[in-house]
C-alpha cells in the first residue's frame, strides 16, 4: 500500500513539473534574474518591454511590485530618461528593501533634471541611521548646496567629511576642490566687453575669452568702415553711397558691442555649467559603488 | 497493486521522454504565439529569455535568429543586423548559417548599409547554398550593386539570375532592365556654372534656379565694373567682387549637387523598375 502511494506522488510531482515547465509562466524570482541579466548586458529595451509586463499583470504583492519600480527606474536612469526614472523611484514604497536606494537615485534623477530645489528638499526628508548612509547623505547635501552656489552651506555639511571610506574619498575631496574653484571664480564684466568693443571692434570678445571670435567680428566692420570712409571722401555725406555703408557699418558695430557682452553671458555659464557637470558626475559615482 | 505501479512507472517514463522531445520543440511557442499576434517586442525578449536559459548552443542560436525578426518587423533593422552578430557561428549548421547571413545582408541593405551588404553577400559566393537562397542573395545583390552604382557587375548578376530561375526574358524588357541610367554629368554641371553662372542648374533642369543665379552674379558683376568706373576701388572689391566670386563658386557647387540629387533619383527610380520586375517573377513562380 504504502509503495502504491508513493509512486502516485511521484507521478504527481512529475505531471506536475511537466505541465510548469509546458506553461509560459515565470515566477517573480524567474523574472527578476532574468531582468538582472538584461541590465548587465545593456539589453534595456527588453528589460522595460519584460518589467512592463510584469507590472501589467496585476499577481505580484506590494513587496513584488516595489521591485519591479525599482528596476524599471534603474533601466530609465541607465537611459538618461531620469523624469521616468524618478517617477518610478519615487513610487517605491518606503518599507522596501530598495526604499533608501530608489530615494538617493530619485534625488541624482531630479539633479539630472536640473531641478536642484527639489533634490535638496527630497534630501532633506532621508533619515537614516547607518553611518555610511549618513556620510553619504551629508555628501550629497554638500553637492546640492555647491549646484546652488551655497558655500557656506557646504561648508557646514563638508565638516561631517570623514575622508576614510574609500567609496567616498576622492570624490570628497573633488567636491572641496570645485568649492575652492567656486569661492576663487570671479564673473567677467558684460559692461567692460561693451566698451572694449565700442573702443576697438572684437575686443570685448577677447576679453570674454573667444580670441578668434573677435578677430573675424572686426573684419566686416572694418571693410564697412573703410566703404563709408571711401562714400563720404568721394562722394560727399548727403550721398547714397555713404548713408547705406555708413548704415551698414553703425549696425555691424553697434551689434558687435552688443554681442560682446552676451559673449561675457555665455562665457559664463559655459564654466559654471562645466562646474556643475564635474560636480554631479562626483556626485553619481560614490552612489554607484555604495547602493548597486 | 502490481499493475497500478506498472501504470505508474510506464506513465512516468514516457512522461520524461515526451517531455525532453517536447521541450526542444515548444520552447518557441510562448514567443512564437506573439510573434504571429504582432506584439514584436515582447516576443523579441521572450527570445532573450530562452538564449539567456537555453544551454543548447543550437537552440541559443534559432533564438537570436528569431529575435531579429522581431527587430526587422519593428524596423529596426540596425538592431537586429546587431542580434544577428551575436550568433555562434562556430557551432551552428551550414543551413542556419546561410538563413543567418542573408538576414544580416538583407537587414543591412535595409539600414541603407549597401557596402557591408555587398561584403555579407560576397562572402556567401563562395558558399555552397540551396537555390532559395542562392535566389535571394542574387535579388539583393543586384539591388545593393544598383545602388552602389557598380552597373557592370549589376548587369553580370542580372544575367546570371535570369539564368538560374530559367526566366525567360522578353529582349526589349532586358534590354530596358539592363540599361545603365543615363545620369548627369556632375562635373559637368559644376564647370558649366563656373564659365556661365547658372547653365550648371539649368544642365540638370532647375531652369528657375539657373536664371535666378545668373541674374544674381550678373548684378554684383555689373555693380563692380560701375564702382570701379566711378573710382570707388573699396566699394568694388568688397561689395561687389566678393559676394560676386561669393555666388560665383557657390552657384557652381549648387550645380554640381543639383545634379547629384537628380542622379540618385533616377537611380532609385532604375532601382524600383529592377526591384518590380524580380518580385514579379517571384511571384509567378
Amino acid at each position: 500500500m504504502r509503495t502504491k502511494k508513493l509512486f502516485i506522488f511521484c507521478f504527481l510531482i512529475v505531471i506536475s513539473y511537466v505541465l510548469k515547465s509546458q506553461s509560459n509562466t515565470y515566477n517573480f524570482h524567474e523574472n527578476i534574474t532574468f531582468a538582472d541579466y538584461l541590465i548587465a548586458n545593456n539589453l534595456t529595451d527588453d528589460g522595460l518591454v519584460l518589467l512592463k509586463n510584469m507590472k501589467i499583470q496585476n499577481k505580484f504583492n506590494p513587496s513584488q511590485i516595489d521591485t519591479i519600480y525599482y528596476y524599471l527606474a534603474t533601466i530609465y536612469y541607465h537611459l538618461g530618461q531620469f523624469d521616468s526614472a524618478s517617477y518610478y523611484y519615487d513610487k517605491v514604497n518606503s518599507n522596501s528593501a530598495y526604499a533608501m536606494k530608489s530615494k538617493f537615485f530619485q534625488v541624482n534623477s531630479c539633479l539630472k533634471m536640473d531641478s536642484i530645489s527639489l533634490a535638496a528638499e527630497n534630501l532633506l526628508k532621508i533619515n537614516t541611521t547607518d553611518t555610511l548612509t549618513n556620510e553619504l547623505l551629508q555628501f550629497q547635501l554638500s553637492g546640492v548646496a555647491l549646484l546652488q552656489r551655497n558655500v557656506a552651506s557646504f561648508d557646514s555639511y563638508s565638516k561631517n567629511f570623514t575622508y576614510s571610506n574609500t567609496n567616498l574619498i576622492n570624490e570628497e575631496k573633488n567636491l572641496l576642490d570645485y568649492s575652492n574653484k567656486i569661492k576663487s571664480f570671479k564673473n567677467k564684466s558684460p559692461f567692460v566687453a561693451g566698451t572694449l568693443s565700442a573702443l576697438i571692434p572684437g575686443l570685448g570678445k577677447v576679453y570674454a575669452g573667444k580670441p578668434k571670435q573677435g578677430i573675424t567680428s572686426i573684419i566686416p566692420i572694418a571693410i564697412l568702415g573703410l566703404q563709408t570712409y571711401e562714400a563720404y571722401n568721394k562722394a560727399g555725406i548727403k550721398s547714397a553711397r555713404f548713408i547705406i555703408f555708413g548704415s551698414l557699418f553703425s549696425v555691424f558695430y553697434i551689434g558687435n558691442i552688443w554681442g560682446s557682452a552676451l559673449s561675457v553671458h555665455i562665457v559664463n555659464q559655459e564654466i559654471n555649467n562645466e562646474i556643475n557637470r564635474q560636480i554631479l558626475f562626483n556626485l553619481d559615482i560614490p552612489l554607484q559603488r555604495i547602493l548597486r | 497493486m502490481k499493475s497500478i505501479v506498472r501504470f505508474c512507472l510506464i506513465s512516468i517514463f514516457l512522461c520524461n521522454v515526451f517531455y525532453v522531445k517536447a521541450q526542444r520543440i515548444n520552447v518557441f511557442s510562448y514567443p512564437d504565439s506573439l510573434y504571429k499576434s504582432g506584439n514584436f517586442m515582447l516576443a523579441a525578449a521572450e527570445y532573450e529569455r530562452i538564449f539567456f536559459i537555453s544551454a543548447d548552443v543550437n537552440i541559443k542560436n534559432t533564438a537570436l535568429l528569431k529575435k531579429s525578426y522581431c527587430y526587422k518587423q519593428d524596423q529596426q533593422f540596425d538592431v537586429a543586423a546587431n542580434t544577428l552578430k551575436r550568433i555562434d557561428f562556430n557551432k551552428t549548421t551550414d543551413s542556419i548559417y546561410t538563413i543567418v547571413a542573408y538576414e544580416y545582408a538583407l537587414n543591412s541593405f535595409l539600414n541603407e548599409d549597401y557596402n557591408e551588404t555587398l561584403l555579407q553577400l560576397n562572402d556567401l559566393d563562395n558558399k555552397v547554398i540551396d537555390s532559395v537562397y542562392e535566389s535571394k542573395c542574387l535579388m539583393l545583390k543586384i539591388l545593393t550593386l544598383n545602388e552602389l552604382q557598380k552597373w557592370k557587375e549589376a548587369t553580370i548578376t542580372l544575367n546570371n539570375y535570369f539564368k538560374i530561375n530559367h526566366i525567360k526574358v522578353d529582349s526589349l524588357v532586358k534590354s530596358e532592365l539592363l540599361k545603365k541610367p543615363k545620369l548627369k554629368n556632375e562635373k559637368l554641371a559644376k564647370n558649366m556654372s563656373y564659365i556661365i553662372p547658372g547653365s550648371g542648374q539649368i544642365y540638370t533642369g532647375h531652369w528657375g534656379r539657373g536664371f535666378s543665379s545668373l541674374l544674381l552674379s550678373g548684378a554684383f558683376a555689373t555693380y563692380t565694373y560701375i564702382s570701379f568706373v566711378n573710382g570707388f576701388y573699396l566699394s568694388g572689391v568688397f561689395s561687389g567682387f566678393s559676394p560676386f566670386r561669393m555666388f560665383w563658386s557657390g552657384g557652381a557647387n549648387y550645380a554640381e549637387y543639383l545634379a547629384k540629387q537628380k542622379n540618385k533619383e533616377r537611380i532609385s527610380q532604375h532601382n524600383k523598375k529592377v526591384k518590380n520586375f524580380i518580385l514579379k517573377t517571384i511571384d509567378l513562380k
